[in-house]
């Protein structure tokens, strides 16, 4: 039995094939990393002429390479022998003889992007659950360790590699477009032989480096607080590559010892542990945090929801056909529609099967918090819903709200809380600490009159929403308390270096420490 | 059975103490983080290693060097446990909790107690470990490497405790406590539930 990676030589392009084992993702494991290497030297032996990596997952390429061995590793000696292992696949990749290309549907994430990046080329199903997105700096407050702060730069320019590494999200089409992607196709299965063909035609060439176009670098100073160091420390370390005499080794070893210095902080413990909060609040909403792809979904959208309709248009996911109601799944209307999973969004519904609120539609992930008629948690019915909303890039989270949605009293609270200061101070103040406030919360925080400047605004954003949290768990609008840290941070930008907001206010002075710990189950 | 010698190294990083037990430096035969700097916490870790995991208090019998028995009750730094055990401490200067001695200890793992909370685990484990596993849940069975979970079982592993248990739980806390992935076992799951109680 293998660990998740198989090989298998036919006419002469070695196919290595990625499937974890139990898992509803690809995860590059140490042991799926070896298999990989065993396969691709025998493939190499028997006389491939080309490699193609791909996955077996349906909507994931590679998601990680396990946050568990991350978050778990302190013994400097045990993680680096890990490191080197899967260093070990990467150089192997990268060092092959014939050209190798990745080819790429569904999730693309961290390491799974690093490992695409040591390919010769890349090509990608055209829908929008194939993201490329480097989590590493903006979720997990380490620095990336399998090359991408050596590759990224050189495949797409400083600029460009600098804003991937701080965690641009890109889906397929933009992926195309900066020059990360070779080739975009509906269908993977019939665009590779083409794509081989052509290499083939081209006597296999392997890829040369051309100099990529300059972009804009990212301003770092506009980054939260806890992000800037780590944002310079990749900004070095894409600098390295610019170098006169410049060796790759040289760069991935200092990346490598960028990583170690930063994986084991107290920060970068929090953000970990951010992950499982917003998984577990998944997990209470419809039952189950596995990663399932509907095979075929009609979904209709009602004519009163252009913004939605144009933003599911740009959102295209494989399976999913946009229509009539007539013998759709799932609708999002302002009523029920008969026999289908009707959605009524903007609105509390009584005759809907769920409602839905959308307060930030202009958001690159736009939270949407839904609400169950029936009431029912974890609402496993409405799962095909929240599945196919989060493929199609949007955050839900479910709630039991009665008469307004727990989102709408959360950003009340929050611009309650700051309205008496004036508004530069409360966002420099709150991008100080950490929040990564969406530019329609910006807008409504602070005034522009008030011109004394008041203490501890971040501790008092903190307290009040922490305060309606726990108000919204105590009177069972929701349900566990990460959802209220997930809403917290998706509605307001609370850093996950905090850990949660709950968790921040039960580690603080705040009068409503003692609460946040009572919901958290803290003694 | 021939005692064997057992050293207690502590080595003391950014992220708490390491402390190894082993012959020499390099080769520990039990590695355990203690993330706290207090010697509380250090002494419990340490006689929870070397009186075969179970509780600091429990009343596990030992066997030293001399075939003396003794109940590990105290923690580090009280003469009767700690007599003939060597801490050294390989990187920064001497360890606050130096305790050293000529005779080295040798100390036998007692025979192993489920922890109290082993079979709440191994409800909430059983459904989410592919069958042909689920013998394997074991206390010291470890949840990657033979259990096959990963980050999102892990999460759906943290739902079902917190049915079986009835109240919140967070496994970050548990999965950063430890100092290498081999050590996420279902024993040390057990312990720290049973801790966080």
């Amino acid at each position: 039995m293998t660990a998740g990676c198989t090989g298998a030589l036919r006419g002469g392009i070695l196919y290595l094939t990625l499937d974890t084992r139990g898992s509803s993702v690809n995860v590059f494991t140490p042991a799926v990393a070896l298999e990989l290497e065993r396969e691709l030297e025998a493939g190499l032996e028997a006389g491939a002429r080309a490699v193609v990596v791909q996955s077996k997952k349906p909507g994931s390429f590679i998601n990680g390479v396990g946050l568990l061995l991350a978050a778990s590793s302190h013994s400097e000696e045990a993680a680096m022998e890990r490191a080197h292992a899967l260093q070990r696949c990467y150089l192997s990749l990268a060092a092959a003889p014939v050209p190798t290309i990745a080819a790429i549907e569904g999730n693309c994430y961290g390491c799974g992007l690093e490992l695409a990046l040591t390919c010769d080329y890349r090509i990608a199903r055209d829908s929008y659950d194939t993201h490329f997105y480097m989590p590493e700096l903006r979720d997990y407050a380490f620095i990336p360790l399998f090359g991408a702060t050596q590759r990224l730069p050189r495949l797409l320019g400083l600029g460009a590699g600098l804003r991937l590494l701080l965690g641009e999200r890109l889906d397929a089409r933009r992926a195309l477009r900066l020059g990360l992607i070779d080739r975009l196709a509906p269908d993977l299965r019939k665009a590779l032989p083409g794509f081989l063909s052509g290499l083939r035609a081209r006597g296999w060439p392997k890829r040369e480096l051309r100099r990529p176009p300059q972009r804009p670098l990212p301003r770092l100073a506009d980054l939260p607080g806890p992000e800037r160091e780590l944002a310079r420390e990749c900004l070095r370390l894409s600098r390295l590559t610019l170098r006169r005499g410049y060796r790759l080794e040289d760069g991935l070893r200092d990346e490598l010892a960028g990583f170690w210095r930063t994986v084991g902080t107290r920060d970068s413990e929090r953000a970990m542990s951010f992950f499982f909060i917003r998984q577990a609040a998944k997990a209470h909403a419809i039952g189950s945090a596995l990663y399932r792809r509907p095979e075929r979904l009609k979904v209709h959208v009602d004519r009163s929801l252009p913004a939605l309709a144009r933003l599911f248009r740009l959102r295209p996911l494989p399976g999913v056909q946009l229509g009539p109601a007539a013998g759709a799944d799932i609708a999002f209307a302002a009523k029920k529609i008969r026999g289908v999973l009707t959605c009524a969004v903007g609105s509390l519904q009584p005759d809907a099967d769920c409602s839905a609120l959308l307060p930030l539609a202009g958001e690159d992930v736009p939270p949407l918090e839904l609400v169950p008629t029936n009431r029912e948690m974890p609402w496993r019915a409405g799962a095909p819903l929240f599945q196919f909303l989060e493929q199609a890039g949007f955050a839900p989270v479910v709630s039991r709200a009665r008469g307004r949605f727990v989102s709408k009293r959360l950003l009340d609270a929050l611009t309650a809380a700051l309205r008496e200061a004036p508004s530069a101070q409360v966002r420099s103040e709150l991008l100080e600490f950490g929040f990564r406030l969406p530019k329609a919360v910006a807008r409504r925080l602070g005034s522009r009159k008030a011109r004394r400047r008041q203490k501890n605004l971040a501790g008092r954003a903190v307290e009040a929403l922490a305060r309606e949290a726990i108000r919204a768990l105590d009177d069972g609008t929701l349900v566990h308390p990460s959802q209220a840290d997930l809403l917290a941070h998706l509605l307001c930008g609370f850093p996950v270096v905090r850990g949660g907001l709950l968790r921040c206010a039960a580690g603080s002075k705040s009068p409503i420490a003692r609460s946040a710990r009572r919901v958290l189950g803290q003694r | 059975m021939t005692p064997r010698p057992v050293r207690v190294f502590a080595l003391r990083g950014p992220r708490g103490t390491l402390v190894r037990v082993g012959q020499s430096e390099g080769k520990g035969i039990e590695r355990i983080a203690c993330r706290s700097p207090g010697l509380g916490r250090f002494g419990d870790i340490l006689a929870m290693m070397l009186f075969g995991m179970s509780e600091p208090g429990d009343d596990e019998p030992v066997r030293r060097g001399g075939g003396e028995e003794q109940r590990p009750r105290c923690p580090l730094g009280r003469a009767h446990v700690c007599k003939g055990i060597s801490v050294e401490n390989s990187l920064q200067g001497p360890h606050p909790a130096r305790v050293s001695n000529d005779t080295p200890m040798t100390a036998r793992r007692s025979r192993k107690r489920e922890p109290e909370l082993f079979p709440a685990v191994r409800a909430a484990l059983e459904p989410l470990v592919a069958k042909s596993l689920r013998k394997r849940i074991t206390p010291q069975a470890s949840i990657l490497a033979d259990l096959g979970l990963d980050s999102l079982k892990v999460v759906e592993l943290t739902v079902l405790l917190e049915k079986e248990l009835g109240r919140p739980v967070f496994l970050p806390e548990w999965i950063a406590s430890v100092n290498d992935p081999a050590e996420l076992t279902v024993e040390s799951l057990a312990l720290f539930l049973t801790e966080q109680k």
